[in-house]
């Protein structure tokens, strides 16, 4: 019921919602209102009713309950649309990975790596993909754990028709096989861009921050080898919108993150493996020798604080450490289905 | 898949016997019997059924849209929200929440293609939308029974006429209350069961080798085996009109503050 939240300031601003701070009148507690806007292009009649993704969202947090996934507390209509109310977070991922001033040790980005796989393996074992992983999706509670988010893009798959739609992720966390378009593809779409994660939070910048599609894929494939090579993916070919690359052989790890344990490159390199028949499943990554080794994983309360989200709020522009490269607007691709990804991609052969 | 975690779903989804023979109280005092109450029921159930087949949409958005519709009315009265605008506002958000995206002025041209008398437009749907939403407490994944049954059809291997059989009493089982009270599982297990009886094949051998509460599929059999005799007696438009005019629905989007509607 909406008489039973205050709104306060502006938290930050996505796609299709704008996120506000928020307390519960009834005991004091801070949430976060996340109003979806009503649809714009339906006019003020509003001739599509409640937006899909706001309804994909509500629909799957509903169901998924979760030590690591951000819990909706509540949800009630408001002027032909929906206000989500969820746990409030003081930070997320990308203001943890930005901030200059924060040291991020072996251990803290294993603890960060468990929660992340320990809320990817509760969606993919009851058969929801996320398919929008990315750091400033990843929220960070009052308590210093990790809290995934942002499940607009997120859905139930295994259906019997199968198909689905591969204009999903940003493009620096989007799997390989998404970008040659396929449209069937599994749960592991979620564990390379876990595999993106990791890597960032080892190298404190992203992986693979092409400047568009075609920049992203031969940043990735200077990193993993063209498909092909060494019969590393030879089923690319099928897909349909493969592209062949100048043929380029697998960078050892070690050589980009000279400072990582083996255990850590182990485990990236099986969540960064081109194949997804090949890619390990968040399961199994949870099972990786790395997270039983030493060093144990930071305990949540102990990992290093962001700048609190109130001080220096994201939707204004500047991020919690000072101005970061720009990324591009990542979710605008998936979402405005309007625009074809892939324009150029088809023409502009990158041989 | 965890079986565990669709039982603790479904539970959590599932209402009780006492549930369902409370609700509609207002309807009865209006005049309403029992017996109206579920042929109103059964009558929109396949209206939605009829809705869905003209749109092409799958039969599992059909079956989610049925339960949004039975669920709607548990907290609900025919007297104060219309049957005739909600079945419909079911459908367009179990196309929404099954991903099978359809147009709101699209279905409501359909809507008024099935029933000339639908006087509901695009506002009125999308309004409506809300209220369900808030009905339903968002909570809108629904687990049918169809690909329980496949799954148990094949290990089962009966043959075809039997499973035509049991295809047949799964969607026959939208027409009683056995959606709401059992898990999917042990609706599609009852199905079978159903169809094993009336086919003559023996499945006792089977049966005892899977872990489940066959009292829970007896129940389910006995329901299922009780819409029969009534079978024919399906309602038509006219007497649908002429039980809710009794009972003097009609939705007005303008009138209705939330709480009012509400038991
Ligand atoms: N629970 C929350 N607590 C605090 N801030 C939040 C919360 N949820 C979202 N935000 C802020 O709002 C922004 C947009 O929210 P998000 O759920 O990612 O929406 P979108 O789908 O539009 O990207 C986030 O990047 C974050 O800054
Ligand atoms: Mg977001």
């Amino acid at each position: 019921m909406a008489e039973n939240y205050i709104r306060g300031a502006l938290l930050g601003q996505g796609t299709f919602a704008a996120v506000y701070k928020g307390a519960d009148k009834r005991t004091g507690k801070e949430v976060a209102l996340k109003e979806i806007f009503p649809d714009e292009k339906g006019g003020a009649e509003g001739k599509k009713g409640l937006d899909p993704t706001a309804l994909r969202e509500i629909k799957l947090l509903r169901e998924l309950q979760h030590e690591h996934i951000i819990r909706l507390v509540d949800a009630y209509p408001k002027k032909k649309s929906v206000v989500l109310v969820l746990e409030f977070m003081h930070s997320d991922l990308e203001a943890v990975i930005k901030d200059a001033n924060l040291v991020l040790s072996a251990a803290d980005v294993k603890s960060y790596m468990k929660q992340l796989l320990q809320a990817l393996a509760a969606c993919h074992s009851r058969w929801v993909l996320h398919r929008d992983l990315k750091p400033n999706n990843c929220l960070i509670a009052p308590d210093g754990s990790l809290k995934l988010a942002d499940f607009g893009l997120s859905r139930v798959y295994g259906s019997p028709d199968g198909r689905l739609t591969n204009r999903v992720f940003a493009p620096w966390y989007r799997a390989p096989e998404l970008f040659f378009g396929a449209r069937q593809y599994t749960a592991v779409v979620d564990v390379w861009a876990a595999g993106c994660i990791m890597g960032e939070l080892l190298l404190r910048r992203p992986l693979f921050d092409g400047m568009c599609d075609i920049d992203v894929l031969s940043k990735v494939f200077a990193l993993c080898g063209t498909p092909g090579v060494e019969g590393n993916w030879p089923a690319a070919r099928d897909l349909p919108a493969f592209l062949q690359f100048t043929e380029t052989r697998p960078l050892p790890l070690r050589q980009v993150f000279p400072a990582a344990s083996s255990d850590a490159l182990d485990l990236l390199g099986r969540m960064l493996v081109l194949d997804p028949l090949k890619r390990i499943s968040s399961a199994e990554a949870l099972r990786h020798p790395y997270f039983a080794n030493n060093p144990p994983p930071t305990p949540p309360a102990l990992l290093p604080r962001p700048m609190k989200r109130e001080d220096a709020p994201l939707g204004a522009g500047a991020g919690a450490a000072g101005k970061g490269r720009e990324r591009p607007s990542p979710a605008a691709s998936p979402r405005s289905a309007k625009m074809p990804r892939r324009s150029g991609l088809g023409t502009a052969s990158p041989h | 898949m965890a079986a565990s975690y669709w039982d603790s779903h479904c539970s959590r989804n599932l209402v009780s016997k006492e549930q369902l023979e409370c609700s509609h109280a207002e309807d009865r005092l209006l005049g309403l019997t029992r017996e109206h109450i579920q042929q109103l029921n059964v009558y929109f159930c396949a209206s939605i059924a009829e809705l869905a087949k003209q749109l092409k949409l799958r039969q599992r958005v059909a079956a989610t849209a049925m339960i949004y519709f039975r669920r709607a009315y548990l907290c609900n009265n025919f007297c104060r929200l219309d049957p005739r605008l909600v079945y419909v506002a079911c459908l367009y958000l179990a196309c929404k929440a099954e991903e099978s995206l359809l147009a709101a002025k699209h279905l409501v041209v359909h809507a008024k293609n099935l029933r000339p008398k639908w006087t509901y437009d695009v506002k009125d749907l999308l309004d409506m939308e809300m209220v369900l939403l808030e009905d339903l407490d968002f909570n809108l994944i629904v687990f049918s029974p169809y690909r329980e049954l496949a799954r148990l059809l094949s290990d089962a291997g009966v043959e075809q006429a039997c499973a035509q059989r049991a295809w047949g009493a799964l969607n026959d089982s939208y027409r009683s209350d056995v959606n709401l009270l059992y898990p999917p599982h042990i609706v599609a297990l009852g199905c079978l069961c159903l169809a094993a009886g009336s086919c003559g094949v023996d499945l006792t051998a089977w049966l005892q080798r899977l872990n489940v509460d066959l009292g829970q599929v007896a129940a389910v059999v006995a329901e299922l085996t009780a819409l029969y005799p009534q079978n024919s007696a399906g309602m038509g438009a006219d007497e649908c009109h002429r039980l809710l005019d009794l009972v003097g629905t009609r939705w007005d989007s303008s009138a209705s503050g939330s709480g009012e509607r509400r038991r």
